[in-house]
Order: structure tokens, then sequence, then C-alpha cells
């Protein structure tokens, strides 16, 4: 399902170049649930931004479901996101003036639905997710594992192929971030949900299905939970 | 459309959420409005207050006035008789003007006129004089209604005048810590009430004797304060005129009739009259206002530039403050086009509330000054705006928003998306 080979992403910092990806080779297989972990500045996130169709690498292919993403327009890119990944962000990613179910909706009046589909849509994933009760509040109104959760919703109406999860629990508290990452094995489970999630705990990390530890841009190891 | 609905969806939640930016956004908008609006629109009342005046007291809707090279109107009665014949005339009144010393001696005050004897000692002015007959020229002009002291003329009166307000001018020492219309005193003959005699001396040697029979005053921009009024008769006899006037005035019930009526009296072959129409007769009035028009635009100008620089810095802080959920609505999937637009309704919907709430205001605004004029020195004034004014502004405070807020949107809409999620609000 996504197949990056040889991945380089070199930052230009004027005159001096900052490697983040040093060839990396990384394959994900429909289904599974893949945890990447490593320390800061590892190249966690510059993998994520290059898998999740977000960033282009600067050598090396990157294919998903079997398209060449770096042959894509940036038009194209935004579409394909929107269609087949989901995104769940480390914090604040949820808009503070819509309620919870309004930003779940929100993927979804972006691909033309109307409000009523979209709410329907968006009140099935958060009944999931377990948050069915808290639709209309607002997102200063809920709790930060309740918060992560919408943003999980948000990242599923869609129905999309990938979930990425960037730090998803790296601003809860440890039951919140249980819960969190009790709601990603659940979907993964129950509907297999190919997830990669990206995190520096690794006693979270090993939920996953499959872990990949990430040093100075290189893979360092790779293991099945 | 796909993705209309989240544009919609989003630019009007976020003006709800952002009241306070919102409010101040429409009442810049509404003030730019108003500022567009309002002085256009006291131009075209000052305009019209300036023609009023004119029209009712100097020019009526019709103007025949002598041509070139000739210093009277000849058989004016006839001239008359042919004019009130055409269809939507009201009335004619004939003019004779000129113009004379007058005087007044204290030791004639309460006299009756008698003969010319020269003032010695006294208060004199220079004036216009005008002769009119009274029973004709009430159906033209609203002059007699002016009368503010004593009675207006009758057509037999030969030995009686009706002053201007400035001509009769004000005791000085009732007036001591007082300031009048224009911020001076008007001494002119120093206070001449009804029953005191003035002495008039016309240009061509002659000198009489005049009882006051009345004064009379306009608040309006006219002459009516400063000109002294005889009857024809008596003008006639000072002047040696018969038959001949300096003007014929025409009232008729349309003013907007004048040309289809002046193109009539041209049609009369009168070759020694110059006919105006009153918008001709005034049209220095519209020129005054045309002046005026340049100091509107510079300044109209100065406050849309403001206006423009204030909405685009309010929608660039907005942007920049949602730089992040910017990243992770682009990142989801909302293009790039549909993150301008969201920013460009946004801007669209102040550009439309704050000129509909203009258009609102100045609605009542100018309601109000209908009801209550604005008085001034000159007259009174009501704003008056034209569907071009009114709805061409409104187009303007529209466009000045969407303008203003197109560079910040675009801006923040190009951001690139590693970096607005890096941002931590």
């Amino acid at each position: 399902m996504i197949d990056l080979k040889d991945v380089w992403r070199i930052y230009d910092m004027g005159e001096v170049k900052v490697p983040a990806l040093q060839g990396i080779d990384f394959t994900v297989k429909k289904g599974e649930f893949v945890s990447v972990m490593g320390r800061s500045g590892s190249g966690k996130s510059t993998l994520l931004h290059i898998a999740g169709v977000l960033d282009r690498q600067t050598k090396g292919s990157v294919r998903i479901e079997g398209t060449n993403v770096l042959t894509l327009t940036e038009r194209q890119r935004t579409l394909f996101r929107l269609d087949k990944i989901g995104f769940v962000f480390q914090f604040y990613s949820l808009l503070p003036e819509l309620t919870a179910v309004e930003n779940v909706m929100l993927p979804q009046l972006i691909i033309g639905e109307t409000r009523e589909h979209a709410h329907k849509q968006a009140k099935k994933v958060m009944d999931l997710l377990e948050i069915g009760k808290r639709l209309n509040n607002y997102p200063h109104q809920l709790s930060g594992g309740e918060q992560q959760r919408v943003g999980i919703a948000r990242a599923l109406v869609n129905d999309p192929l990938i979930l990425f999860a960037d730090e998803p629990t790296a601003s809860l508290d440890t039951t919140s971030a249980k819960i969190v990452i009790e709601a990603f094995r659940k979907l993964h489970e129950e509907r297999g949900q190919t997830t990669i999630m990206i995190t520096h705990e690794e006693a979270l990390g090993r939920e996953a299905e499959r872990g990949v530890w990430l040093k100075d841009g290189k893979i360092e190891k790779e293991k099945r939970f | 459309m796909s993705g209309s609905r989240a544009v919609f969806f989003l630019a009007v939640r976020d003006l709800k959420r952002d009241r306070k930016i919102f409010g101040l956004v429409i009442f810049l908008l509404i003030f730019s409005y108003i500022n567009l609006t309002f002085f256009p629109a006291f131009l075209n009342g000052l305009s019209n207050t300036f023609q009023d005046e004119i029209v009712d007291t100097g020019t009526s809707h019709i103007l025949l006035q002598p041509a070139s090279g000739r210093e009277y109107l000849d058989s004016v009665k006839n001239i008359q008789q042919k004019i009130e014949l055409i269809p939507g005339v009201v009335a004619t009144s004939t003019h004779i003007g000129g113009s004379a010393s007058l005087a007044v001696d204290g030791a004639t005050a309460g006299k009756k006129p008698g003969p010319a004897t020269p003032v010695t000692s006294g208060l004199s002015l220079g004036a216009q004089v005008m002769g009119l007959t009274p029973s004709e020229d009430q159906y033209v002009t609203p002059i007699s209604q002016r009368i503010v002291s004593g009675d207006w003329l009758s057509d037999d009166d030969t030995d009686k005048v009706v002053l201007g307000l400035y001509i009769a001018g004000e005791r000085l020492e009732d007036k001591i810590g007082e300031t009048t219309l224009f911020g001076t005193l008007m001494e002119g003959l120093g206070g001449v009430q009804p029953g005191d005699v003035v002495q008039a001396t016309f240009t061509n040697g002659v000198v009489k004797n005049y009882k006051v029979k009345g004064i009379v005053h306009s608040e309006g921009f006219s002459f009516v304060s400063q000109t002294a009024y005889f009857t024809t008769k008596e003008l006639e006899d000072v002047y040696g005129l018969h038959d001949q006037a300096s003007s014929i005035l025409v009232r008729l019930n349309d003013p907007e009739n004048a040309d289809k009526v002046k193109t009539f009296i041209i049609g009369l072959g009168i070759k020694q009259a110059d006919i105006l129409t009153w918008k001709e007769a005034s049209n220095f009035a519209e020129g005054l206002s045309q002046t005026f028009g340049i100091v509107n635009v510079v300044t109209n100008i100065v406050g849309i530039v403001i206006v423009l620089a204030t909405v685009s810095i309010v929608i660039f802080i907005n942007t920049a403050r949602k730089k992040r959920i910017i990243g992770v609505l682009k990142a989801i999937g909302l293009r790039e086009s549909l993150v301008l637009r969201v920013f460009l309704v946004e801007s669209l919907i102040f550009g439309v509330i704050g000129s509909l709430g203009g258009m609102a205001i100045m609605g009542i605004l100018l309601s109000f000054f209908k009801a209550s004029p604005i008085v001034l020195p000159i007259g009174l004034l009501t704003p008056v705006v034209g569907p071009d004014i009114f709805f061409g502004s409104a187009f303007i405070i529209i466009f000045i928003s969407l303008f203003g807020g197109y560079f910040p949107s675009r801006l923040a809409s190009r951001a690139d998306i590693i970096d607005s999620l890096k941002v931590v609000e």
C-alpha cells in the first residue's frame, strides 16, 4: 500500500544542507498498524510528512496504492489527501469555532456532501469512537482525550485508506493517552484500518502491530510486536 | 460546486466567533460608506438650496433678459400676454433692475416724504433696486411672503419702498455684545423701521424721499435682503420707461417642463431677449457644487485608502492568528483556492453587511434631515443622494472589502503546510 524506496529529504538552510531522511526504505501493507519511534530530530515527522503527501522528498520514490505521488500537482496532492489519507495531529487541530460534530463533518463538506449527509457520517464515526454524546460540545468543553478522538473521527470520516497520526498522545495525560491508543487499536482490529503512528513513547508504540525505530534519518531497526 | 459548502460554512462560523473583529470592521465600513455618501449628499443639498432660492427670488423657471447690447426689453406687456398663453405657464412678472444710493437722516425719521433735500449727516449705502408689480409678482416669486416687518407694496405705491433687512440694518447700540448671522454687525442704514423715510439717489440723478413700507428678509442665498423694492410704476417714472423691463420671469406648473416651454417661447420670435431656463440661469450653483466635489473626491480617496489599509490589516492579523488551523485545513484536503475563498467570502460578507448598514443609517439620516433640515447661513439644507451615489458607494465598499481582504487571504492560503503545522498557538 505504501512503498518508500531510498527516500531522502534534505533541507537547504542556506549554505548548510541538513539531511532529515537518508535513504529510507519503508513499506506498509494494507491493514497494518505501524508505529514509528525515535528521539526528537530522528526524522519521524519528516517521514510522516512525506508518506502523508504533505511534503516532497528530495530523492527516492514514494508510491501509495501504486501512485507515484511525486508526479502529482499540488492540487492533485490535496485531493489525494482528501480522498485517501486521514491525519491526526498532535495538538490544537480542531477549529474552536466549530462544535465537535461540525469539526468531524468538515472533510465531508469539502468533498461536496450535504450537511445532512455529513452530519450522519460524522455521528457514525463519533459513535464508533465513543464520543457520540459530545456532538454539540465545542473543543474547549472537551477533555484532551475527547478532543483527540474528535480529531481521529475527523480523520476517519471520509473513510481514508491510511490513517496518519503525528504524536497523537504527546499533549495528553496518561489516562487520556491510553484511551486514544485504545481507539487506534479498535479501529485496526474492527475495521482493518491501515494506521501509521508517530510517537516518541516506546510503551505506546508497542501497542501497534509493528514498530520502526528511526535514528539520524535512517531506519535503526524494525520489530513486530 | 465541491467545497463551496465548506467555504461558506467556515467563513460564517469564523465571523461568528470573532465578533469583536467583525463589529470593528463593519463599523469601519459603515463609517466609510457614510463618509462616501454624506458629503455628496450635503453638496447636492447645498446646490438645491442655492438653486431653489435663486429660482424663487431671482430667475423663476424661465428668465427673459435683454439680448446683448440692449438695456431693457420692450413691449413687455405684449410678450407677457403671448407667454401666458403657452400651456404650463402659471404667470409672468416683469422686473426693472437698477441701483441707487440710499441714505437716512436722523432728522427725517417719522416724517412724511416730502421734497428731497440732501442728507448731510447720517448713514448711506449703495444698493440694488428692483421695480415689480406686486399683483402679478405674487404668482411668480415668493418675495412678498418674506416680509418680516411692516407691509408689502401695492401696485399704486409711488412714494414707498420695501427694504431688504441688510439695507435697513441694525441699531448698533442695541446689538453690543451680540453677533449676527455672519458674525459681524450689519449696520446698513442703522436700523430703519417701517414708517421711517429714506432718500434714494438713482444713477440717473433722480433724488427722492421714500417712506419705508416694510422690511423683507430671506435666510437663503439671495439678494432679497440686499435689495430695495419699488413698484414698477415708480421705477418707470424714475427711469422714464414705458412698457419696458430688465427681465421677465416666467413661472411654470412643472419646472421640469422648462426646456419645452423655452422652445415655445423661442418660437414666438422674441429676438430682443436671451431666454434661459432655471437650470441655465442658476448653473453657477452647480459649478460651485462641482468645485466642492473635487474636495470631496480627495476626502474620499483618503477615506478609502484608510479603510482599505484597515481591512487589510484586520484580515492579515486574522489570518496570521489562524496559521496553524489553515495548515490543518490544507492537510485534511482543503485546497489552496478554497482557503482563499473562505477569507474572500468573509471579506464579501464584511462588505455586504457594511454597505447595508451604511445604506440603512444613511437612509435614517436622510429622513431625519428631510424632516429637520440643517440650518445654515445660506438657508435650510436638506442633504440629497441620488441612486448613483447611494448604490455606487455600496459597490465601492464591497470592492474595498474584497480588495483589502484579497492579498492577506492569498498570502494565508499559500502558506506552506509544514511551516503552518509547526506553529504553536
